[in-house]
């Protein structure tokens, strides 16, 4: 049986007084006085009671509780004969754990004072940042613009708070896009322009089946303000540790925006329509036809590929298949095509031509145009043309004579003569220019028809254009060309008169044929006799091209009777010599002049005392067959440059295609626009067109696409995927696993004289997202969103600084 | 006059439903924001400290007991239950893992701590009380210290007694080897309040097996004797228990006053470098 | 201790006065302590009165009429008017009887005549304060106001001057060396056409003397008095056997009285005036137990459970013939049941609780008749009707409808006997707790602080809060005996029968309404601790008040420190209401009225 204390003697006892601060110090012996500290802990007791004065004497002021006034009574002094000293009171231990919070709060303000001191920022550092961007751990201020001036020291922190709701420092886009280029529109969703954005969001519409019921979805879409543009730091959170992921992004996160909100990409994530063609392809297979028909062929059997891989293969980021290079591909049955093998008409482009005209009634009708080439036949090349459309008094000309046959000019009116004397003018001071300035005159036209083409185009554009080619053909078509050309450019028109015909009968020409062979000397040094004949052309004498142009009247009836034969039968030369000697070594003279030949005109004179023994001459080769690796000739048959293409992938060819292709949407599309349909014909030299589709692009632009699609290193696609990552999980099928080949399609339509790339057929049906599904679920392969999607599309680099700075290292 | 105040628990069901829907909102809210990509630190940062100023008002109300602010039982389910919630906040706010700035380290090992002291101190709250009750005392802490010195003057007396009526040495030399060391121990700060300590296990077996050399008188003695030890055991027992009752607050209050500054620090630090973004 | 369990109950039965200060309690043993039995005149009313005064007082006619012979030898006319009677002087302005004060006795003018207010005297004469609550600023005030000194009185200054006035002005020294508060010019502070006069012979104050009521009205003497006080058993004894004053007392206490008590009654709720008046007319009243019960129980304090038991007067005892139906119209009874060799108590029943109804239905309904299966004892003072068998029967019983009764929560038909009714206490709260608040008196209490020590943290908020609305001063202990693991605190009870309240000389202790809280208007408080020595639960605490150095204020004639009573006064200034329940942060604490026995096992099974 215990004792118990719980029942004091409440008669006795006192409150007892927990709310005060300070206690007794003999309370613990059972001893407390009556008085007790005052509130600042100090024990004023020295005795039982604290006599009070009455009169002259003292008297004991005990409490009955405490035993009533003592026997004794105070001593004399005023002091209670009952002494005890005064305790030391204790602390309450409520009191105590007072204290212990002041401390607590107190040293908390001071350890957080130091820390606000030097180093600050070392502590308020949340955390190291990802490697990506460790080296600015030491330097805040890369990202968190300078602080409000503030206080140094201790104050700062406390100078940085009140700035803290103003200004702070808080990193803006600016300093992310110090290093990241994020295009136009860094802060808007996906970085897009508003326009695009809404197109895209239209894509998918709510409602679909597989909407998603997620509650804190909808309660985000709730609260997601309305103006989407966002910080970087908003996703891009850093100091989360060497390795923390700045890029996460949650699938709700994507789904807040986007109209439709679905659970996930096995469930709700809407069928891919027509992914992945979004266009038609640039260039034009049919797959179909291809594999189904043209490699049925026995001819070509042993060509066809055997594989997917024989034409594409991956790109190193995976997402595209691109296109093997055309040698590997098409080459083995095309290639040749391209060189116009087994092609009837001209093998070369009609480059430059002197059209046919009626130069006989343009004389007689007072509309001199010079010489002109009496086999000039054709039309005018869109090349000409285009050269022209800067010489405005070509231009109306053609104006004024569309519909008319140049070639016979006897039913025409004034002003129709006169402009075909002012286009005849133009196109005879083309040439002039191009034979005398060549590729540079060609370079400075076409600069101002196409002021924003790059030289090195333009000088492409000239297919080195050669300068004896020229020439040549100037001798044969206007012997005379820089004289007239000078004269009329001077405003001097020349004498009205058909100069071949007269000279075939005149005297004077007589000993200038005959002085044929002296005309070979002449050319090796200069005649005194020639120098009066020609007194003016003299001065320019030490130029070899004078001299020929001198020497070139004498010829000039054989040359002409020559180029008439040539018309008749070019193919029995053999049956002339015979016959006319003299006019066939005029002829073969002038031809070897072409061929920039003098050498043989002597010996074939020296050879002509001796007709009777019958001996073949070496014989030039047509021009066309002359140039199979393509290049620059000159038709036999009338006064026409033409331009050979090379091969596949042509220069001349694409760069003129390209060009006219983008100068037939501007001013120049007049003369553009036939230039380019020109080239482009599906029959037309080079074929290009039949495998490069034609693109109009905004602002009717057209664009020949001469690659195909493939990977762009900064443009980054909204969708992304690893073609290699997949391979190993190819059925029996190959790639048609996915990209299934459509039997029949109207795969073709897309192209021919459709130029929206947007409205096409395609080869293959569409990947059926169910495949896909396969995998990417929960499940298996995961299925977020930047799992084949990613945030920021266009183009995306990284800036590299410093190059400003660029100099050799000492 | 007022109707007798039985203070029922009034509904502890409503309380717990009542915090885990809060509970459940916070963390949908929380992910909501997230996805909608709102500053969601600044929120439940800004909701965490609020939360921890609220608790900190209970504080506050003890020290108004004459304003007529709601029971002071509301005020503490208020504390228990919307502690939970700022563990919960807490855990929403800074994620599970260990954080890595310093200032962060001291702000999360500061609020752990707290936030422990006070789980602690609520199961100390609701168990050590019984365990005082069942040892049968119930004394005023400040009690205590007084008790402790009239036990030993009263066994002292005892002693003298006996040695004066019985002129035998057995309980003068009990009393010396064993009796007065236990009457002065004390139990150590952390001791728990139940069981009989083993020094009073050893001074009662002691006593007994003394019991051979008494006589009547000293058997008497001996009997008394005992109720002062039970008496003292019971003693301990009061100490120990209302003292851990007491102790717990030493750590919960002044780390509490730390969090607050420390919070508000963390706060202004993290606005004024990153918008709350 | 009187309890058969071994799981010691700790009660201040075995502790209190007599042990030593904080001492360890006496063991509880079989033989127990011995008291002598206490006997009717060992405490007579006052020692002052001679035999000359009762034989002058039987030539008074109030007496010279009675026939002694009527009287038992035991209790002699002489020996009532010797023991139970005093002669009391006032002078002109004394205040006899305050209103609101609770009165033990009755007052006989022997000389002079007194003057009876009707309209009720301003609080500031009466020497009471009439608690406003705080305002909202005046409360938040005391979170600085609040005194470091305890008990200092300094801070309200008004209150020193206005305690000076009460013990130099208002208060004298009468003749019988006791105070007196009386009215400064009397008849300018309260005109004659105000009040009436009693003259030589007439009687006052028995109605509340009986009834154990509050006084209703305020008497002043009018000039010099003399007054014959007769304490309440005298009047007792009186009424039994006087037929004149018992003609007098029954005649006027059923005029002013009993029909309101009845009307009050559910049983009788459904008869018309008529038949209340009429059953008025043939309703005894008693009165049982020990009217200032307090002293005696306090010397039983001791004494073993049964011993205090068997102290207790019977009302009705059990396996009599229910011969009435008894109503209770003031005080605590306790309902009990043989067992073994002691008895079990079931319940106690207060104010306006009734006992036999079920036996009386069931007898009326069904043979052969059941006796009273309860016995009916008095705890402390008890005052009860009795409405007899017959005339239930003949008047009340044809209104009681089965639905009725159901309504009432009666049972109908008489569950086997001895089994226990619905009602049964010791089933809610458990014997031992049960016992023990009826043991020791708590039941007596509509605010008692109860705190559950399973719950309690001891952190002492509770104190704290008390003296934090209290100027810094704690106003109760906590500590007190426990059962149970439930502590009933050294606080305030504000009891159902306040015996503090009687014989406060200044009025300074009084109720603030009829079962309102009882205060102690601090000003008028003299320091003579009447109120803390009648209390029986030692509640009531005396203070030596200081000033703002700390240092006791003095009187200045015995230059010893003035003492004031003070003790908990449910916080009536603060608007927040009893702040000890509300600083609770662990719902251990409650004020509880003790007097339903529904509210406390509600709270104890909670």
């Amino acid at each position: 049986m215990a004792r118990f204390f719980q029942l004091p003697n409440f008669k006795r006892d006192d409150y007892q007084r927990p709310n005060q601060k300070w206690g007794c110090g003999r309370a613990c012996d059972g001893k407390g006085c009556q008085f007790g500290p005052d509130a600042k802990g100090v024990c004023h007791t020295t005795g039982e009671c604290r006599p009070a004065r009455v009169g002259d004497r003292w008297t004991c002021t005990r409490p009955d509780t405490s035993g009533g006034p003592c026997a004794s009574g105070p001593l004399p002094s005023g002091e209670c004969c009952r002494q005890i000293g005064p305790c030391q009171p204790v602390l309450s231990l409520r009191a105590r754990r007072g204290r212990w919070s002041w401390a607590a709060g107190g040293l908390t303000v001071a350890i957080l004072l130091v820390l606000g001191g030097a180093d600050r920022e070392r502590w308020a550092d949340p955390g190291p940042l990802s490697s990506a961007h460790a080296l600015s751990n030491a330097r805040c201020s890369d990202c968190h613009q300078a602080p409000p001036a503030g206080p140094g020291g201790p104050g700062a922190f406390a100078g940085g708070f009140a700035g803290a709701f103003s200004g702070g420092r808080h990193p803006t886009g600016v300093s992310c896009l110090k290093c990241h280029d994020m295009g136009e529109h860094p802060m808007e969703p996906h970085g897009l322009d508003r326009i695009s954005l809404t197109r895209a969001e239209n894509t998918v519409k709510p409602g679909a089946k597989g909407a998603s019921h997620s509650i804190v979805l909808a309660m985000a879409r709730i609260v997601s303000p309305s103006d989407a543009s966002r910080e970087c730091i908003v996703c891009h959170t850093e100091h989360h540790g060497r390795i923390g992921k700045v890029t996460a992004f949650s699938d709700k996160q994507c789904q807040v925006c986007h109209v439709a909100a679905f659970d996930s990409f096995s469930k709700g994530h809407p069928e891919f329509s027509n992914y992945p063609f979004d266009r038609r392809t640039r260039l034009v297979f049919d797959h179909a036809k291809h594999l189904g028909e043209h490699f049925s062929d026995k001819t070509v059997a042993a060509l066809a590929p055997k594989s997917c891989d024989a034409c594409h293969v991956a790109s190193t980021s995976g997402g595209f298949m691109v296109v093997r290079s055309f040698e590997k591909t098409c080459a083995a049955c095309h290639g040749t095509q391209i060189e116009g093998e087994g092609r009837a008409g001209d093998k070369g482009i009609a480059f430059l031509r002197i059209p046919g005209l009626d130069a006989a009634t343009l004389d007689s009708k007072g509309h001199g145009v010079g010489e002109w080439p009496s086999d000039a036949d054709g039309a005018i090349t869109p090349f000409t043309r285009l050269l022209l459309s800067k010489d405005k008094a070509a231009s109306q000309a053609m104006a004024a004579l569309s519909g008319v046959d140049l070639t016979d000019l006897r039913g025409a009116s004034d002003e129709r003569l006169a402009a075909a004397q002012a286009l005849a003018w133009s196109i005879k001071s083309l040439f002039a220019d191009l034979v005398t300035s060549g590729q540079d005159a060609m370079i400075a036209k076409l600069g101002d028809i196409d002021p924003a083409a790059e030289r090195g185009q333009l000088r492409a554009m000239t297919a080195q254009m050669p300068r004896d080619g020229l020439l040549s053909a100037q001798t044969a078509w206007f012997p005379s060309l820089f004289t007239e050309v000078a004269n009329y450019r001077a405003g001097v028109m020349p004498v009205s008169k058909m100069a071949p015909a007269a000279s075939a009968a005149s005297p004077a020409a007589a000993p200038h044929s005959a002085v044929v062979p002296g005309d070979g000397d002449l050319l090796d040094d200069k005649s005194p006799v020639a120098a009066p004949a020609k007194p003016k052309a003299a001065g320019d004498d030490i130029l070899g091209d004078d001299l020929a142009a001198d020497a070139k009247p004498a010829p000039k009836p054989v040359a002409k009777a020559a180029g008439d034969d040539l018309l008749g039968d070019d193919a029995t030369p053999a049956a002339k010599p015979t016959s006319k000697p003299a006019p066939k070594a005029a002829k073969d003279s002038g031809d070897d002049l072409i061929g920039d030949d003098a050498a043989p005109a002597p010996k074939v004179a020296a050879a002509a005392p001796a007709p009777t023994k019958k001996i073949e001459p070496l014989k030039v080769n047509d021009a066309e067959a002359w140039t199979p690796a393509g290049g620059w000739y000159r038709s036999a048959d009338n006064p026409t440059l033409y331009y050979r293409p090379v091969g596949h992938a042509d220069a001349f060819l694409t760069l003129w295609l390209s060009a006219s292709a983008k100068l037939s949407s501007g001013p120049h599309g007049s003369v553009a626009e036939p230039l380019f349909l020109a080239l482009s014909d599906a029959k037309g030299p080079g074929l290009c067109m039949k495998c490069h589709s034609v693109d109009r692009v905004s602002g009717g632009e057209k664009v020949v696409n001469w690659s195909a699609a493939g990977p762009h290193p900064t443009v980054h696609e909204i969708t992304k995927f690893n073609h290699e990552a997949h391979f190993s999980l190819m059925d029996q099928k190959g790639c048609q696993t996915c990209h299934q080949m459509k039997a029949q399609s109207a795969y073709l339509t897309s192209f021919g004289d459709n130029l929206d790339p947007a409205h096409f057929e395609s080869g293959f049906g569409p990947v059926v997202k169910a495949s896909c599904a396969a995998c990417h679920n929960d499940k298996v392969a995961g299925q977020s969103c930047q799992l084949c999607h990613s945030y920021h599309v266009g183009e995306v680099t990284a800036k590299i600084s410093g190059t400003g700075q660029m100099k050799p290292l000492e | 006059m007022d109707k007798p105040l039985i203070n029922q628990r009034r509904h502890p069901a409503a309380w717990w439903i009542a915090s885990a829907c809060a509970a459940a909102l916070l963390v949908a809210a929380e992910a909501a924001l997230r996805a909608a990509l709102l500053p969601v630190a600044l929120w439940t940062g800004t909701l965490l400290y609020a939360l921890v100023l609220a608790l900190a008002l209970f504080n506050a109300r003890k020290k108004l007991p004459f304003l007529p602010l709601t029971r002071a039982s509301t005020w503490l389910r208020f504390h228990v239950y919307g502690g939970w919630l700022a563990v919960l906040l807490f855990f929403l706010h800074a994620g599970t893992a260990w954080p890595d700035g310093r200032l962060n380290q001291i702000l999360a090992a500061v609020f752990l701590l707290v936030a422990a002291s006070g789980a602690l101190g609520l199961f100390l709250s609701r168990w050590v009380p019984s365990k005082l009750t069942a040892s049968g005392e119930a004394l005023t802490y400040e009690r205590i210290p007084e008790i402790r010195r009239q036990i030993r003057t009263s066994v002292e007396a005892l002693i003298v007694a006996a040695d004066h009526e019985s002129d035998s040495s057995t309980l003068g030399d009990f009393y010396v080897n064993h009796l007065l060391v236990y009457v002065n121990w004390r139990p150590g700060l952390f001791a728990l309040p139940f069981g009989d300590p083993p020094l009073h296990r050893k001074t009662i077996s002691s006593l007994v097996s003394l019991n051979r050399y008494f006589n009547a008188r000293e058997r008497e003695i001996a009997s008394e004797l005992r109720e002062w030890i039970e008496a003292k055991r019971n003693l301990d027992t009061q100490l120990v228990g209302q003292r851990l009752l007491k102790l717990w607050l030493f750590v919960h209050i002044p780390l509490s006053c730390s969090l607050i500054i420390l919070g508000l620090v963390h706060g202004l630090v993290a606005v004024h470098f990153t918008r709350g973004l | 201790m009187g309890n058969p369990d071994p799981a010691p109950v700790r009660s201040p039965a075995g502790q209190g006065a007599g042990t030593p200060p904080a001492g360890p309690r006496a063991p509880d043993s079989a033989s127990g302590m011995r008291i002598p039995r206490p006997k009717r005149w060992t405490i007579p009313f006052s020692e002052k009165m001679t035999d000359e005064n009762v034989v002058s007082l039987l030539a008074n006619p109030a007496f010279s009429g009675i026939d002694a012979s009527r009287f038992p030898p035991r209790l002699p006319l002489q020996g009532v008017l010797k023991n139970d009677t005093k002669l009391r002087t006032f002078e002109k302005g004394d205040i006899i009887v305050r209103e609101g004060d609770y009165g033990n006795s009755a007052f006989l003018i022997l000389y002079g005549s007194v003057r009876v207010v009707l309209n009720s005297l301003p609080a500031r004469i009466l020497g009471r304060q009439t608690p406003v609550k705080k305002t909202f600023f005046g409360s938040l005030a005391q979170l600085w106001r609040n005194s470091d000194v305890p008990e200092e009185r300094s801070l309200a200054a008004d209150t020193l001057q206005l305690q000076a006035r009460m013990t130099r002005a208002n208060v004298r020294i009468g003749r019988e060396s006791r105070p007196h508060i009386f009215v400064q010019d009397l008849d300018q502070a309260l005109p004659a056409h105000e009040a009436v006069i009693l003259k030589e012979g007439e009687l006052f104050g028995e109605i509340a003397a009986i009834g154990r009521t509050p006084r209703t009205t305020t008497v002043l003497a009018e000039g010099d008095v003399e007054l014959l006080e007769i304490r309440w058993q005298g009047l007792r004894e009186l009424r039994l056997f006087a037929p004149a004053w018992k003609e007098h007392i029954d005649r006027v206490y059923r005029e002013r009285a009993l029909f309101s008590h009845l009307r009050e009654t559910p049983v009788l709720s459904y008869l018309s005036a008529e038949q209340i008046t009429a059953l008025a007319a043939q309703t005894h009243f008693e009165t049982y137990g020990n009217f200032d019960w307090t002293s005696s129980f306090q010397k039983l304090a001791t004494a073993s459970a049964r011993e205090r038991v068997e102290q207790e007067p019977l009302i009705a005892r059990e396996g009599d013939y229910p011969n009435g139906l008894i109503l209770i119209r003031s005080g605590n009874v306790r309902l009990s049941m043989a067992y073994n060799h002691g008895e079990r108590t079931i319940s106690y029943l207060g104010k306006g609780r009734c006992f036999g109804l079920e036996e009386i239905l069931h007898n009326a309904r069904h043979s052969p008749p059941v006796p009273l299966r309860r016995t009916l004892r008095a705890i402390g003072y008890v005052d009860v009707l009795i409405i007899p068998t017959s005339v239930f029967e003949k008047v009340v019983l044809p209104t009681l409808t089965p639905e009725r009764l159901q309504a009432l929560g009666v049972a109908t038909d008489l569950p086997g006997v001895p089994a226990d009714p619905g009602d049964d206490a010791s089933a809610k709260l458990g014997p031992d707790m049960l016992e023990f608040m009826v043991e020791n008196r708590f039941i007596n209490g509509t605010a008692t602080m109860l705190i559950d020590m399973d719950r309690c943290t001891r952190c002492d908020d509770c104190v704290r809060a008390c003296a934090a609305t209290h100027d810094g001063n704690p106003r109760f202990i906590r500590q007190g005996p426990v059962v149970e693991s439930v502590m009933v605190a050294n606080a305030c009870m504000h009891c159902v029968d306040p015996v503090c309240m009687i014989g406060c000389p200044t009025g300074a202790i009084s109720r603030e309404s009829i079962q309102g809280q009882i205060v102690i208007n601090d000003s008028t408080c003299i320091g003579c601790a009447a109120c803390a020595t009648s209390c029986p639960y030692q509640n009531i605490h005396m203070v030596h008040i200081r000033d703002k150095s700390g240092s006791f204020i003095l009187d200045e004639n015995t230059h010893t420190p003035i003492a004031k009573a003070t003790k908990c006064d449910f916080c009536v200034e603060q608007i927040g209401g009893p702040a000890c329940v509300n600083a609770c942060p662990h719902d251990a604490m409650v004020r509880a009225d003790l007097s339903d026995v529904d509210l406390l096992s509600g709270w104890i099974n909670r």
